[in-house]
């Protein structure tokens, strides 16, 4: 009994790290936010330059959190994790890709010879802001609205067929992002996230034309 | 339900290795420039000079353009377990991922926090506090590497963990055991050694074009000193660490040694071969090549009488030396796989009676539980080949690294570093030469340990998801070209901040 009421606690305190982290990555999408409003409020390169260093000094976090939320669900809750990482294949690998070109953008953009040119780079972070907000809601809306998978503990002793969870669908996660409710939560976090960028403009940078845009909008 | 099919597996195995290769095209650079970036930052705090200021900011620039390409690839890494490795990741979840998790929570922060102080930092913050914010990214870099290298470990000898009949994972019985395994501590030393070799060339082979070039001459010459010093302790401890390696090998992956030295019967006084060809995978004899008698054996066991199995051995079994063969292990292993299944149906229909007998069949028979999904000993094959060439390549790419950095600390003290043109065009692409050395080593680290994903108990196509192969097959490509394509653009900056060159002091 002992060890039981250890693991259900065990439990709990896991789901609150995991909880923790995965409000402060909410939190933090206040980057791609703004990323994704990046051509709406600047008028002209320096404003662009502008917003982009006010979010480039801040990216890292977001992506750290979402780098340490993976491995902390993993950790914690390993057969949810596999369920959904493994069935779920394209939601999470167009997320990843998504962070991908983040990662490289902020560094090389204004980089003499960049072989893509400053603009591409521009786009890979509005496709960040958009695809990335978007997407992680609709991978958090298939917990609520439900999916089609099977989970077979006893598949581990079939030899022939040992894979113990798999998606009953065979777009493999493509079908999750295109229901309508994950849609509608990702859509309220890609906003919801552009708010909070909106208000960290308004707040960090430091000027006129930006801060009234901003506030506008 | 349809079985899963192989092409399925191959896919994400190749998947997984390429972006295990381009994500260690980025690491190596990062792990080892960060020091020594760290160690002119703290030369220019103690001397206050411009030469060392100016040294700092270049190599810290390129480090910039580096690191951020090593992060853009990373994330894949993590989360492919996941994706690709579901079942893996669901059978050994709190052991694998916990290092993942310690990863992104210490070192990761430690890393993007300090990193914006360094790149930064340069008139903004107090000068000491700068100076160890380059410190601390180094140390940071290192401790994130330690975590997934221990996690790599503990894939190649599983320690320190208990397979759970009740739930069918593995769980952690002892952290300390699986952090201090002496594989993983071994792999670590060889690996992150290994890195600053990468990165000490990094630095040799663009001061050696400013040489060619006659241009920064103080610059390059400096350069040159400090990398040297670091790329020689580092080449040195690279080679005794890696026969370290050697010497776990032996006790936890037999099968991965000989494939390394292509031994086919396995022998007392086993020879050692410095380079050779293979003429025929499956036999001893027919190979040409420079060898040492004996001291393959005294390497892997600490005596050269010692007997080392070959891979004949290791399938067929060999009674004298106790070596159960492929088809023993195999019937073994599907005793477990069999009492698994059994004791979860006992455990369904309330049968305690035989739960308790079938708990013990089960554990005599563990470690031998991959096996029960092996369909053809074959498989417990790896590339030998491949293997072969692989490791000794490395080893001699090692050795004359070990000479190379000598060689240039020697010429540097004398100040003649610059009398022969060829050894400064030799800098220039040494660095070529260290960047294939440490792909290599992964390639005899992965290569030589298939079929396992973990060793003995699970094998890759065990750990494997259930996905289309197409699907693996379109994801294949798309990163293939994506990080092509920023690998081109990482290049192409990089190249230009270099001819740009220092601001001249």
């Amino acid at each position: 009994m002992m060890t039981l009421i250890a693991y259900s606690t065990l439990q709990a305190y896991w789901w609150i790290i995991v909880s923790l982290l995965a409000a402060i990555l909410v939190f933090l999408m206040f980057v791609q936010g703004g990323q994704s409003l990046l051509y709406f409020i600047s008028k002209n390169e320096i404003e662009k330059t502008l917003i982009l260093n006010s979010t480039g000094r801040k990216w890292e976090l977001t992506f750290t959190t979402l780098v340490t939320f993976g491995g902390a669900f993993f950790a914690s809750f390993p057969l949810f994790y596999s369920t959904s990482f493994g069935g779920a294949y394209w939601v999470w690998m167009l997320i990843l890709l998504s962070f991908v070109i983040q990662a490289v953008s902020y560094e090389y953009r204004t980089k003499l010879n960049n072989f893509l040119g400053t603009k591409t780079f521009d786009i890979f972070l509005v496709i960040n802001g958009v695809l990335g907000t978007i997407l992680i809601g609709a991978a958090v809306g298939t917990f609520f609205t439900g999916s089609a998978f099977e989970v077979n503990k006893l598949n581990i002793t079939d030899i022939g067929n040992p894979v113990i969870s798999q998606w009953k669908t065979n777009t493999h996660g493509l079908e999750a992002a295109l229901n309508i409710f994950n849609l509608l939560l990702g859509l309220s976090v890609f906003f919801l996230a552009r708010v909070l960028g909106l208000l960290y403009f308004i707040n960090n940078i430091d000027n006129k034309e930006i801060v009234t845009r901003s506030a506008k909008d | 339900m349809e079985a899963i099919d192989t092409s399925l597996v191959d896919w994400s195995r190749a998947q997984f290795a390429l972006t295990a290769i381009y994500h260690w095209f980025f690491v190596p650079l990062t792990l080892g420039l960060s020091f020594i970036v760290a160690f002119m930052h703290t030369m220019y705090y103690r001397t206050q000079s411009e030469e060392w200021k100016e040294m700092t900011k270049f190599w810290m620039k390129l480090f910039g353009i580096n690191f951020a390409i090593g992060v853009a690839t990373g994330i894949i890494l993590e989360f492919e377990f996941g994706t690709n490795w579901s079942n893996y990741s669901w059978i050994v979840g709190d052991i694998f991922g916990a290092p993942l998790a310690i990863e992104g929570i210490f070192a990761f922060f430690l890393e993007s926090t300090f990193i914006a102080v360094m790149f930064f930092g340069w008139n903004r913050v107090n000068k000491k506090f700068h100076m160890l914010a380059s410190w601390f990214v180094a140390f940071g870099s290192n401790i994130s590497a330690l975590w997934i290298l221990v996690a790599n470990g503990w894939m190649q000898s599983p320690t320190g963990t208990e397979f759970n009949m009740d739930t069918a994972r593995n769980e952690m019985v002892s952290f300390f055991d699986v952090v201090l395994s002496p594989t993983a501590v071994h792999k670590f030393l060889h690996t992150v050694s290994s890195a600053y070799i990468v990165g000490a060339l990094f630095v040799v082979s663009i001061s050696s074009w400013f040489l060619l070039r006659n241009r920064h001459i103080l610059f390059a010459k400096k350069s040159i000193v400090v990398a040297s010093v670091f790329g020689l302790l580092a080449a040195l401890f690279t080679a005794f660490a890696g026969d370290n390696s050697a010497y776990t090998l032996a006790k936890d992956q037999p099968m991965k040694l000989a494939a390394m030295e292509a031994l086919m019967d396995g022998e007392r006084n086993a020879t050692l071969y410095a380079f050779g060809v293979i003429n025929d995978e499956r036999n001893n004899d027919n190979f040409t090549g420079i060898s040492f008698p004996s001291m393959l054996s005294l390497l892997a066991f600490r005596d050269p009488n010692a007997f080392v199995p070959g891979v004949n051995d290791l399938i067929n079994g060999n009674d004298e030396h106790k070596i159960l063969s492929a088809d023993e292990r195999i019937e073994k292993g599907k005793t477990a796989i069999q009492a698994l299944k059994g004791y979860k149906e006992a455990k369904q229909n309330g049968d305690s009676a035989s739960l308790e007998n079938l708990k013990e069949t089960f554990t005599e028979n563990y470690p031998h539980f991959g096996y029960g999904f092996i369909k053809d000993k074959e498989e417990l094959i790896p590339n030998v080949k491949l293997t072969f060439y692989s490791f000794h390549t490395m080893v001699l790419l090692g050795l004359f690294f070990i000479a190379f950095f000598a060689w240039l600390l020697y010429s540097s003290m004398k100040n003649q570093v610059t009398k022969y043109r060829w050894i400064l065009k030799l800098g220039v692409w040494s660095l070529l030469l260290g960047y294939i050395a440490s792909e290599l080593g992964w390639i005899v680290a992965e290569v030589g340990r298939q079929p396992w994903a973990i060793q003995d108990i699970l094998p890759v196509g065990v750990a494997t998801s259930h996905l289309s192969s197409s699907s693996v097959q379109t994801t294949f490509f798309l990163f293939l070209i994506l990080f092509t394509v920023l690998l081109i653009a990482e290049v192409k900056i990089m190249l230009t901040q270099i001819k740009k060159g220092p601001k001249p002091f």
